[in-house]
């Protein structure tokens, strides 16, 4: 899995359907739901960005949990060791998501 | 007592180093759980307006924390067993290389062993996880890596002294 620094504008542009790599030689899931800088859907994982002013937006990710909590067993394996490692990932994923938006953001804006 | 056998047993050692190894790791995650609600509050303060603040202050500090001492736990069980191997190792080497138990000495032996013991993880992380690891990010390299290698190298060093004034005294 390797990271991206910077957006790659053949990504820019998802449609429905679309294949999604988890990264190189892993598993991969379809674009189901998706509007252009509003929200986007892998499967029921769910990015969406809410504007809050004119130099703010909230980025909102979330996951259906349900699918993963099957039974009792799976219950317990999900609050106590799937969701905490989880949210480790999630929130650093985000961070990235953030940090790339806001430097091309300000790359734009030197220009 | 026989003047050549420190009376110290493995198992005395072993047991040791995994409870230093624990203590690091809890202590470790402690400050970063509180450098993580201190960061994560202030954006969600000065970001979010005041009829959501409050739920999502406590969430968010809910969540970290939770996160963090489910981490931490699984760290320490594995760092106790680097731990113990650490403190094998000093031991071993202290016995063949210092016999006459010099504090600088001890304190070379130590540094030496965490710095080979710290080469050898991180080498084998490399190795083994390729593409799912990367440092070039500063946040990553200075709290998954450089962060705690530090903190392990602190701790063996004063271990290392530790173990050796135990050795020294029985002697």
């Amino acid at each position: 899995m390797v990271n991206n620094d910077v957006p790659h504008p053949e990504w820019q542009n998802p449609q429905r359907g679309d294949t999604v790599y988890y990264g190189k030689n892993q598993p991969f899931t379809l674009v189901t739901l998706v509007k252009h800088n509003e929200y986007y859907s892998l499967g029921g994982w769910t990015f969406y960005l809410q504007p809050m002013d004119s130099s703010n937006t909230r980025l909102i990710v979330r996951y259906p949990s349900m699918e993963i909590k099957q039974s009792k067993f799976d219950m317990a394996y999900y609050y106590t060791l799937f969701e905490p490692l989880h949210f480790i990932m999630e929130s650093g994923m985000m961070m990235g998501i953030k940090q790339r938006a806001e430097r091309q953001q300000k790359l734009a804006e030197d220009e | 007592m026989n003047n050549n056998q420190p009376n110290i047993s493995n198992k005395n050692v072993a047991y040791n180093g995994a409870i230093v190894a624990i203590a690091a790791v809890f202590a470790y995650s402690i400050i970063i759980m509180v450098y993580i609600l201190i960061r994560s509050s202030s954006t969600i303060y000065s970001i979010m307006p005041n009829g959501e603040r409050s739920s999502i202050l406590w969430a968010s500090g809910v969540s970290v924390a939770y996160s963090i001492v489910i981490f931490s736990l699984f760290m320490g069980a594995l760092s106790s067993v680097l731990g113990v191997m650490a403190a094998a190792f000093l031991k071993k080497l202290l016995l063949c290389f210092n016999r006459q138990f010099q504090y600088n000495k001890a304190i070379s032996i130590s540094f030496i062993t965490a710095l080979m013991l710290i080469t050898i993880i991180y080498f084998l992380l490399f190795t083994l996880l390729k593409d799912w690891m990367t440092i070039k990010y500063i946040e990553t390299f200075l709290f998954w890596f450089l962060f705690p290698a530090a903190i392990f190298l602190i701790v063996c060093i004063i271990g290392g002294s530790q173990l050796n004034k135990i050795l020294k005294a029985q002697l």
